[in-house]
């Protein structure tokens, strides 16, 4: 039953570079957690730090309040799935599948028992006898799987365990792997760039940036109340807006935008906001609305005049572009069966107050805050 | 049925024991200290001698009361000409092997696996057979003279042979060396340059080479250093003339140790500086990015052209190197039963089997010999080598020393195999710490010397491009240190050590300049053909060095085999 | 000027059929996206253009002129590699340069351009990196330079976003659309994404097994699919065969209305995002009560699983809206699904 807690642990590489910065985090039993975050961001670091592989250069990981950094990978009880796989290329499947309990050296008997029943959890019984060249990308990962789960692990690792997968078969794939997770009851820690395979399979994700932990909350958090703007930008898309607090009512308050002194965001009160704070406010795509402008428009709250620029159909969805009036071009994604638009047509964009999320400016400029390269 | 369990779990057990990192290390220190000892003390005790004796030696050498400075003067002149040889040999064996590499490494015709297999061909050959073989085609009346009905050989011994002779050897080593770096090179990164505007001359000169420049420059010192250290081969093209090596046989001969030890130290100094020079220099210094002239480049890659330029190398590469490398086999068919004289007295088949001076007999005690050799050397460098490559690509807390050690390694290809067979002689043998007198056992450790990085350096590139995540994975799965590398890393490197293993044992077989100090009494094969060769048993030396050829060629072939599975 | 026309081109490796009788022509300026499996076609298509690939026969046209036996060096295309392919010895202006120096052009007049189209990239200040240096996607902005400073008028990209992250795909893939367009390029795309193709192309072709399936806009590829190949891969599908009778079939019980179909075995293509996952009945056509089983975020779209009559399992899809921020409280809930008859796609089997 671990309870894994990362105590201001770094790792750092000579000279100065911080491949992980003061993380401060706990996993918990039987939870499903996705790190996510831009290519050198420290997820794949903190997977090999968990697995022992690496030792943290300052703070400790504590499994059930013990530290475990002079523990050597093969005694802590975990199972570490590879994004190309490493099935033993001169074992067949069976062989591969065994070697974890034949290296522990168990006894005869049960290594068979133990072996031909993971073979049978992930449906490769049938293919025991295979070589791995003669396996496909999922069965080599389905391999993979059986070969942790046959130590007894109990915290599967994984490292983009489906990033050399064909893109069709990436969904079936996190659904079985699910079901094993939770069928065995196991902790597991999953690292990927994917967003939507974070969101589909984890109970929470960690969005990590330069070697620090952003955010680390449930997938439905992120899309409804971001905590930052890096993470409400990360996961999925938003369109920023930079402004200053001007009025702050009791339930209300009122943002007025960097460029347009005219155009204003109305939205309830936050305890973290003061009056004259500088604010992004961030509104996801899919929660902007947008209608043909009415003959004769009165100023609404919360909404803005543009131009449409494109509105292009991507089969599942549209993507509508729209420039509006302050000079700001917003992207919105809609139905594809929503109206469609004529490039050049005015419209109305209506923000719903609910998607409105207010966060502090970023003490770098916003485009760097929300740089990934 | 459970004390087998037992019995596994107690092994599993124990090997956990000794991977824990004190004992690890403890034997990594072993097999450095070895590393040490058996390689590089010899050449360092060379050193020391020089050093201590100093004043002595420059007496004999500079001052000699009746010879005044002729030593020195002969030393100087056969250096210079060993210089001079293995310089025109480097620049002839790259302008020649780029081209035939690059089709190798870049083309797919029809015979392309034949025509990579002929181009190894030479590799099987023994430098001493190999060194007789070419003196047979372009030195006697036998050769080239009967077919375009000259008298006597084309040319007679000297420089022009050695370098005929040292091109012949050392060309195939260098083209398998070229192959596989630029191989190296992605050949989409050469498409991007095609479609971009290059025809194919342009992305070899702006793309290719400044890509490979440091294998290619690796591949230029393995050919200079081949040829500088050269002493098999070399003996029987020199004719009067004497290239540094074979002067330090000749000091041995006449049991002059000082001169000997001074020229082996001049020797291994130049070629140290030399190699450690280039390779500091190829490393930092970026070349300026070459001038084009689209117009000539464009029509020199035009097909037709391209061609007859491939045509052009590929007579060249079958005049220089296969023709001659293989031509004591046709010699040996031509004398098999009637001798060079026109008689069967001096044929092939009557001096070695029925002559009164038993050759066939001690042919036989020379092969046991050099295979027992060979087998040796082998065994004690794979077992000393695998740890340390080992250790030099995934021990990270070796830190610096590891810097060191890699330099090291490569320090007995640079020096003259007879130089180095001196050094060892010198360390272990009556003049030093009289522990070993000449004989087989001083040969094995000569041989180790010299073989060591042959078997050292494949097995660094085997275990750099073995994928470390195999490991982990099996660390990961339960496996302490030990067991992973028993059970993952060796399974899967096998192939390797097979053909590395190899390697040492041809290079082994095939040594002639520091088995010629320190064999005392034994003989090898390669020795053997020499001594044939200077009592004029020509028809006898044929014999040998076919069957040299032959056992090599077998060996060779089990290396391909082994290089290049059928993809199933 | 630059159109590209392929006449029934085959492409063979020993027995290995890549391209099937492909025929295509690409007007001047077009953007155009070809979809399909990772070895279905696409990538060899592009090869094939550039010369990289020997065709078994068939013609191959640019400009109205036939390059089929022409280098690639002479068919001045640019080609953006999956993994980038930057000289790794060359500094980023050197790279971009290169086409030029191999050409002889004079360097001093170009080293202006190369610096606008270094801009127009966003590649300001890293001019004299190394290729390592740089992360995939500046990389992939270097390699699209490149091949505009070589002269190239046809851009040939392929699965140019597939080695970069998913975040950073996003971003460029509508930033090079709008280069290539304001250059006045043609372009060639092949990808593997349905949705990086509707996005960035003009007319898309969908390949499988060496063969050109279709070739359309966007918009009709997706809603007038030619077989059901097409129709499954261009959006995630429930797929079925069936027997219609009078205008329905019957799935495990459930009975469907469909318009205007001959009676026959089919294969039904009905698309995951075409089913409409209501709380209260509708009371329309192909309406039926179900339950949810399994409920999937997936960033901008959420994914049901439910089950009608207890054995008919159907996958829905719905982009993300602000209704369902409680999203997670309907498993195991009582919900209607509804299937408008003309988004059912029946294709004879």
């Amino acid at each position: 039953m671990p309870e894994i807690k990362f105590q201001r642990v770094s790792k750092i590489y000579k000279p100065n570079i911080k491949a992980v910065d003061d993380l401060n985090f706990t996993i918990y039993d039987g939870e499903y957690i996705s790190l996510l975050g831009p290519s050198g961001c420290g997820k794949t670091t903190t997977l090999r730090l968990l697995s022992g592989l690496i030792k943290p250069t300052i703070g400790s990981i504590l499994w059930d309040g013990v530290p475990v950094e002079n523990i050597d990978p093969d005694q802590r009880d975990i199972g570490y799935v590879f994004q190309q796989f490493a099935i033993f290329p001169h074992l067949n499947v069976y062989e591969n599948v065994a070697f974890g309990p034949r290296v522990k050296g168990m006894k005869q008997v049960d290594i068979e028992d133990i072996t031909e029943a993971h073979l049978k959890l992930v449906g490769l019984q049938e293919k025991s006898y295979y070589f791995p060249k003669s396996l496909d990308a999922a069965d080599l990962q389905r391999t993979g799987i059986a070969r942790v789960l046959a130590t007894g692990a109990k915290t599967l690792l994984l490292d983009e365990p489906m990033g050399a997968l064909d893109f069709k078969i990436r969904e079936k794939f996190q659904d079985e792997l699910l079901r094993i997770v939770k069928e065995l009851k196991l902790t597991a820690i999953h690292v990927t760039h994917d967003q939507s395979e974070g969101m589909a399979i984890s109970d929470r994700i960690g969005v990590m940036k330069k070697g620090k932990m952003i955010q680390i909350s449930s997938p439905l958090d992120y899309l409804y109340s971001p905590k930052q703007i890096f993470s409400a930008h990360f996961i999925g898309e938003s369109d920023f807006f930079e402004g200053v607090v001007v009025k702050y009512l009791s339930k209300t308050i009122e943002i007025e935008l960097l460029g347009d002194e005219t155009l204003s965001i109305l939205t309830k009160t936050n305890p973290s906001i003061l009056p004259g704070d500088r604010v992004v406010v961030g509104v996801r795509r899919e929660f902007f609305k947008i209608e043909p402008l009415p003959e004769n428009y009165n100023l609404e709250v919360n909404c803005f005049v543009g131009k449409v620029i494109s509105d292009r159909f991507l089969g599942e969805k549209r993507r509508t572009k729209v420039n509006l009036e302050f000079g700001r071009t917003l992207e919105i994604k809609r139905n594809s069966n929503e109206l469609v638009f004529k490039e050049g047509s005015s419209v109305l964009v209506r923000i719903p107050e609910q998607a409105i999320r207010v966060f502090k400016s970023p003490e770098i400029s916003l485009i760097d805050e929300l740089e990934v390269t | 049925m459970s004390s087998l369990d037992d019995i596994r779990k107690r092994y599993l057990n124990f090997e956990r024991i000794l991977s824990q990192r004190p004992i690890r290390i403890l034997f990594e220190i072993l097999v450095i200290f070895a590393f040490f000892s058996f390689v590089l003390l010899p050449p360092l005790n060379l050193l020391k001698n020089i050093i201590t004796d100093w004043n002595s030696i420059t007496e004999l050498i500079f001052r000699d009361p009746i010879l005044k400075n002729t030593v020195w003067l002969s030393m100087f002149r056969s250096i210079a000409l060993s210089f001079r040889i293995a310089f025109i040999v480097m620049i002839i064996d790259i302008m020649l092997g780029i081209p035939i590499a690059h089709v190798l490494a870049r083309y797919d015709f029809k015979g392309k696996t034949i025509i990579d297999t002929i181009i190894d061909l030479p590799l099987a050959v023994p430098t001493s057979a190999l060194g007789f073989s070419v003196l047979l085609f372009w030195g006697s009346a036998d050769g080239l003279s009967k077919f375009i009905l000259a008298e006597e050989g084309i040319f007679s011994q000297g420089p022009m042979l050695l370098l005929l002779g040292h091109v012949a050897f050392s060309f195939s080593y260098v083209v398998r060396n070229l192959k596989g770096v630029i191989e190296e090179v992605d050949v989409e990164i050469e498409n991007a340059a095609r479609t971009l505007g290059a025809p194919p001359i342009s992305v070899f000169r702006t793309i290719t080479a400044p890509m490979a420049k440091e294998g290619i420059i690796a591949g230029a010192i393995l050919a200079f250093t081949r040829s500088l250290g050269e002493t098999g081969a070399s003996l029987l093209l020199a004719g009067v003339y004497e290239t540094a090596p074979i002067q330090i046989v000749t000091f041995m001969n006449g049991y002059r140790i000082p001169q000997a030890a001074f020229l082996s130290v001049i020797l291994i100094i130049i070629s140290i500086t030399l190699l450690g020079g280039v390779r500091q220099y190829a490393r930092k210094v970026g070349l300026p990015q070459p001038k084009i002239y689209p117009e000539f480049e464009r029509k020199i890659s035009a097909k037709k052209i391209a061609k007859t330029r491939n045509g052009i190398v590929s007579f060249i590469f079958l005049l220089l190197v296969l023709i001659p490398a293989l031509f004591v086999i046709f010699y040996l068919i031509d004398v098999w039963s009637i001798g060079p004289s026109g008689t069967e007295e001096d044929s092939a088949f009557f001096e070695v089997f029925l002559d009164s001076d038993n050759k066939w007999e001690s042919m036989q005690v020379a092969l046991i010999t050099s295979v027992e050799v060979a087998l040796i050397v082998t065994i004690i460098n794979l077992s000393l080598g695998i740890p340390m490559a080992y250790l030099l690509v995934r021990r990270p807390y070796w830190g610096k020393w590891k810097v060191v050690l890699d330099m090291a390694i490569d320090i007995p290809l640079v020096i003259p195999s007879s130089a180095l067979g001196f050094a060892v002689y010198l360390l272990w043998g009556n003049l030093g710490l009289k522990l070993i007198s000449p004989g087989i056992w001083l040969i094995v450790l000569a041989h180790l010397t010299f073989t060591y990085p042959f078997s050292v350096r494949p097995m660094i590139n085997y275990i750099e491009n073995f994928d470390y995540s195999y490991y982990e994975a099996g660390r990961t799965l339960g496996a302490s240190d030990l067991t992973t590398f028993r059970r993952v890393v060796f399974p899967m490197l096998k192939r390797g050590i097979l053909s590395s293993a190899i390697l040492t044992f041809t290079r082994s077989m095939a040594e002639t300049g520091a088995t010629l100090i320190v064999m005392g009494n034994a003989r090898t094969v390669p020795v053997f053909i020499v001594d044939l060769v200077e009592s004029e048993s020509l028809s006898s030396a044929a014999f040998a060095a076919v069957l040299l050829i032959f056992i090599s060629f077998i060996l060779l072939l089990v290396v391909r085999l082994v290089d290049n599975p059928t993809e199933d | 000027m630059a159109s590209i026309e392929l006449q029934n081109v085959t492409v063979k490796i020993g027995n290995n059929i890549l391209l099937d009788n492909v025929s295509l022509k690409v007007d001047d300026g077009a953007y155009i996206g070809l979809l399909g499996p990772s070895n279905g076609g696409p990538s060899f298509v592009l090869k094939v253009i550039a010369g990289l690939l020997p065709i078994y026969s068939g013609k191959i046209f640019i400009d109205e002129v036939d390059v089929t036996d022409s280098h690639p060096e002479d068919r001045n295309v640019g080609f953006i590699f999956e993994q980038f392919n930057l000289f790794p010895h060359l500094t980023v202006l050197d790279n971009i340069l290169y086409g030029p120096r191999v050409k002889g052009i004079d360097l001093t007049t170009k080293e202006r351009e190369a610096k606008e189209v270094i801009s127009m990239v966003r590649l300001e200040n890293r001019e004299s990196a190394l290729s390592k240096e740089l992360s995939g996607g500046m990389q992939q902005r270097t390699g699209i330079a490149r091949a505009i400073t070589a002269g190239a008028k046809i851009l040939l990209l392929d699965q140019p976003y597939r080695a970069l992250d998913a975040k950073i795909r996003e971003e460029m893939r509508f930033e090079i659309r709008e280069l290539v367009k304001e250059l006045g390029m043609t372009a060639i795309h092949s990808t593997h994404e349905t949705e990086e193709a509707m996005l960035t192309s003009d007319k898309i072709a969908v390949f499988n097994e060496g063969k050109l399936l279709q070739f359309d806009n966007p918009e009709t590829v997706y809603k007038i699919p030619v077989n059901a190949f097409v129709a499954g891969f261009l959006a995630e599908s429930n797929k079925f065969q069936v027997k219609v009778k009078d205008n329905s079939f019957i799935i495990e019980n459930s009975k469907f209305i469909v318009d205007g179909y001959e009676d026959g075995e089919y294969v039904v293509i009905i698309r995951q995002i075409d089913v409409d996952l209501t709380s209260e009945p509708l009371n329309v056509v192909n309406e039926f009560e179900c339950i949810i089983d399994k409920i999937r975020i997936l960033g901008e779209f959420i994914r049901f699983t439910v089950t009608i009559n207890n054995s008919l399992t159907i996958i829905v899809r719905e982009l993300l809206s602000l209704e369902r921020n409680n999203v997670k409280n309907l498993i195991g809930k009582r919900a209607y699904v509804n299937f408008r008859p003309d988004l059912i796609k029946l294709f004879l089997v």
